[in-house]
């Protein structure tokens, strides 16, 4: 009763009942929701129904007595968030014999999902179901259904929740009248983790939690959070963690929007303490507002005007005018009779085609005479035709800025292309073999391991390709080791399979001086308007070399496509130099992509032989952002049993790619990456070769050029 | 901060598909890390401009080139290549549009000895969020303060005016700075401009005849 009165006083203290709508953000800036003691979003120990935006990724970190607990976690989508957390348990060993694991404590790997049910509106509060740990050791596993209603500046929070979130049960599970299943909670204990335990969820003794989160005013969006904690923690973790109250009380101090950091008092007698950072990489200039604005040519008048005295003059300065805008023209045609200039170009600058495409027409624009009224725009990539845009100029001139798709261009204007380069006329003269390289730092690591819980390496990197005709090339990697702590690392397989992967910490420390990473040579071509092929030999990755090729039949104005590769490959030796251990093989999958275009989820499903010899799928689903950001899952079932698996029981993992522009003002066509699969294990274990079909032509692909429609002006 | 490690940290995490090359990164992850320095404006980009123009600077972010696109009696509209307008009233803005949100202050002429050392109010808005037509808090001070500033004919001489001012409804409050040459033009101006923007700088490049 004291608490409540203590709640009601601080709310009427703090509520501001007179504030204007319009100067609400400005008292209380940084809004945006705070982060649990669990990783996710939520109060201290509970969770709330509060999202981040869609393309946000976020890291967590706290120290909540007996657990340090780190949090990568995903919105995917604007209803869905997903997190991926190792927990450090202070209480206990990582095992008992002190052999395998030392001194280490306890690791738990754990997996949530979160999905909105309801929105907020005016009288109905946004609603929320989540699963915590639902695919881990179960130490935390629970399941709750949450909702969140905020008034003025003051959110409320209040739940039922399952499993560890069931301290305070003081009713009967609802869902005992559907079955006798959710009647008693099903142990997850013995598992070899990494399974998904459907029958405990929702199952067992329900309980409450809630609270309310403070904003308070002029103060940078900093909130206070009060809590009745929902967990039990005699179940969660390992016993005994003793809790003094259920009252939880903690402040949340943001530096931005994006940087929170924390501090609580949880169980009545622990101090919690941590921060957050979230970035959100789904909009063009959501983390990094773009400066690189197209450049109009100078003095383009005169330019127009030499340009009508001959063609040779306009396909020189269009040449120069272009890669001045890293744009290159490959080959071009001009047919003055037609008023049409026909002209093929290859960029690696811009992510998005359109943009690119757009500003080769801006420049065709500005320096041709106006005899010309259309322009055949064509982009290739490893010398292959992805598409040809056919710009009518008026319509182009006339309705910039204004990129309304179908009115500006029509769609049939876009059509797929055999690139033939002889067929042009003008063909600037390219002196192969050119080489092109680039030195990067380059991190590896290794988590979780019972030997320590991070190995990694720092190093440099040499990473070059070779380009030795158009379509072929030789592209190299290799790396020096500058720092590691790879000394203590040492576990061994225990696979039963063929150790196509599990050698890692070999090849991690017989490389930690040198590495050759890659020297694959790669043959490119379109064989018709839809199909294209590779062909590559050498060493094709880190583990693996040999040969083999693949065939992509990607029809143009389809959203998916039909791929096959077949691989033969040896393993390397653990030096990873140019030797090779006795272990080959033939892996081959037939591969079909599709792109749901409403979720903007890109499936992909490989189904052949691995490379430990098991047959099987491998399916991915990725959502992919219009900047390029992909976040994605992949799991992978092949015909050998969980026991010859191992730990993690199938294979599966996740992993991000972040187009670096994100990071800066200027427009580039790099990515980041960085992924995680739990468990390293040989099952289901795809060749890493680089340069895959589909990655290569989907860029030129209709879908992705009419996405990035509103870049057309950019 | 945090950021500014994560972006010193990004080399690292670079990936094999990449195209910024490592001098690039180094430049631009310097620039993120340290802040851009302002732009030189050298005599070859000066007589390269045609019009009056200024050098613009937000923060520690790049420094870009604003053009005198319109004169319209004392109201100067300067655009840049990115869309971005800053409207100058006598010499201090009283708008920009097409940064993250948009502003507009009430003009007045920070000249006028009347309104030196006393207190008057004048109104701002912001949009992104909305802040409309809130009462402003102003004090000018002329300042003493001679500050020589480098120019393209040499040094110049110039008087500093300080001007404090409060948004009492956010509890915002700033301080700017102008810059005043002998023939009382403001030659440069620092201006806190909004309470989730950091502060501009502006250097004029007048081309009158």
């Amino acid at each position: 009763m004291n608490y409540c009165k203590f709640f009601g006083l601080l709310l009427i203290s703090l509520s501001s009942k007179f504030l204007a709508a319009s100067s609400f953000d400005y008292i209380y800036p940084n809004q945006a929701p705070s982060f649990s003691n669990y990783g996710t979003i939520g109060l201290l120990s509970s969770p709330s129904a509060r999202f981040l935006p869609e393309g946000t990724l976020a890291f967590s970190w706290t120290s909540m007595q007996p657990y340090l607990r780190g949090s990568i976690v995903a919105y995917p989508f604007e209803w869905m968030e997903a997190s991926y957390q190792y927990a450090d348990i202070n209480n206990k060993l990582y095992s008992e014999s002190f052999a395998f694991s030392g001194n280490q404590t306890f690791k738990d790997k754990g997996f949530d999902v979160k999905l909105r049910l309801l929105k907020e509106k005016d009288k109905i509060p946004a609603v929320a179901i989540g699963l915590r740990d639902l695919a881990g050791t179960g130490l935390f596993s629970s399941e709750y259904i949450v909702g969140s209603k905020r008034f003025k500046n003051v959110d409320f929070t209040a739940g039922l929740g399952w499993g560890t979130l069931s301290r305070n049960s003081s009713f009967d599970n609802p869902l005992w009248s559907l079955s006798d299943e959710f009647t008693t909670r099903e142990s997850v204990e013995g598992s070899r983790g990494g399974e998904f335990t459907f029958k405990s969820f929702f199952s067992g003794p329900v309980g409450t939690f809630g609270g309310m989160e403070i904003f308070l005013p002029y103060l940078n969006g900093a909130r206070i959070k009060l809590e009745y904690d929902g967990v039990d923690y005699s179940k969660e973790g390992f016993p005994p963690v003793i809790q003094k109250s259920r009252f939880n009380a903690g402040v949340v101090y943001p530096v931005s929007n994006n940087l929170h950091f924390k501090l609580g008092l949880v169980r009545g007698n622990t101090i919690n303490f941590g921060f957050s950072y979230s970035g959100n990489f789904s909009q063009k200039d959501g983390f990094t507002p773009k400066r690189d604005p197209y450049i109009p040519v100078k003095d383009a008048e005169i330019v127009r005007e030499v340009n009508d005295t001959n063609d040779r003059y306009l396909y020189r300065t269009a040449l120069q005018y272009l890669k001045d805008r890293k744009l290159y023209v490959q080959a071009m045609s001009i047919d003055k009779e037609e008023g049409v200039i026909d002209l093929a170009y290859s960029q690696a600058t811009h992510i998005s085609n359109t943009r690119a495409t757009g500003r080769v027409a801006r420049v065709l624009d500005e320096i041709s005479p106006d005899k010309f009224t259309t322009f055949k725009i064509t982009i290739l990539n490893a010398n292959m035709g992805l598409h040809t845009i056919e710009i009518d100029r008026d319509l182009f001139h006339r309705n910039d800025p204004t990129p309304i798709k179908n009115i500006t261009l029509e769609e049939e204007s876009i059509t797929p292309v055999h690139y033939e380069y002889e067929s042009y006329e003008y063909k600037p003269i390219t002196s192969l073999p050119t080489h092109i390289y680039k030195i990067i730092p380059n991190l590896r690591s290794q988590l979780g391991g019972p030997d320590g819980f991070y190995f990694g390496d720092l190093r440099i990197a040499f990473k070059s390709e070779l380009i030795i005709r158009k379509n072929l090339s030789l592209q190299t990697s290799m790396s020096a080791g500058v720092i590691d702590n790879y000394g203590e690392l040492k576990l061994a397989s225990d696979s039963i399979l063929p150790h196509v992967r599990t050698d890692i910490v070999q090849y991690l420390k017989q490389t930690k001086h040198f590495a050759l990473d890659r020297l694959q040579l790669n043959y490119f071509n379109a064989i018709s308007e839809n199909v294209y092929s590779k062909i590559s030999v050498g060493i094709l990755e880190s583990m693996f070399g040999g040969y083999g090729g693949e065939v992509l039949y990607k029809p143009f104005f389809s959203n998916w496509a039909l791929g096959a590769e077949i691989w033969r490959v040896k393993q390397r030796a653990y030096d990873q130099k140019l030797d090779f251990l006795d272990y080959e093989t033939t892996t081959g999958h037939l591969n079909f992509y599709y792109k749901e275009p409403h979720s903007k989820v890109l499936v992909t499903l490989k189904g052949g032989k691995f490379l430990a010899q098991d047959s099987g799928i491998h399916v991915d689903f990725a959502r992919v952002f219009k900047t390029g950001m992909r976040m994605g899952v992949y799991f992978a079932k092949t015909d050998i049993s969980r026991l010859e698996f191992g730990e993690g029981s199938f294979e599966k993992g996740w992993y991000f790619h972040i187009p670096i522009e994100s990071f800066f003002t200027n427009y580039s066509r790099g990515y980041t990456s960085f992924g995680l699969r739990p468990v390293t294990r040989d099952g289901a274990a795809t060749l890493m070769h680089s340069f895959d079909l589909y990655g290569v032509t989907d860029p030129g692909n209709t879908h992705s050029l009419l996405k990035d429609w509103d870049d057309l002006y950019d | 901060m945090i950021r500014k490690l994560a972006l010193a940290a990004l080399p690292l995490f670079l990936s094999s598909c990449e195209v910024l090359s490592s001098k690039d990164s180094a430049v631009l992850i310097k620039g993120y890390v340290l802040g851009y320095e302002e732009d030189k404006i050298s005599q070859a980009t000066y007589d390269e401009i045609s019009a009056s123009f200024a050098n613009v600077k937000i923060g520690r972010g790049k420094s870009s080139t604003v053009v005198l696109a319109y004169v319209k009696g004392d109201i100067y509209e300067w655009r840049s290549a990115d869309d971005v307008t800053i409207y100058t009233e006598k010499g201090i803005i009283s708008k920009i549009t097409g940064l993250k949100s948009d502003v507009t202050f009430s003009a007045f002429n920070i000249l006028d000895d009347s309104l030196h050392g006393v207190e008057f109010e004048s109104f701002v808005s912001f949009s992104d969020p909305m802040l409309y037509r809130s009462i402003a808090l102003n004090t000018i001070i002329k300042t003493e303060r001679q500050v020589i500033l480098s120019s393209l004919t040499g040094p110049i001489t110039t008087t500093l005016f300080t001007h404090d001012f409060s948004v009492p409804k956010i509890r915002w409050s700033g301080s700017n700075n102008y810059y005043v040459d002998g023939d009382g033009v403001i030659v440069k101006t620092e201006q806190d401009i909004h309470p989730f923007l950091p502060r501009m700088i502006i250097k004029y490049y007048f081309k009158f005849d």
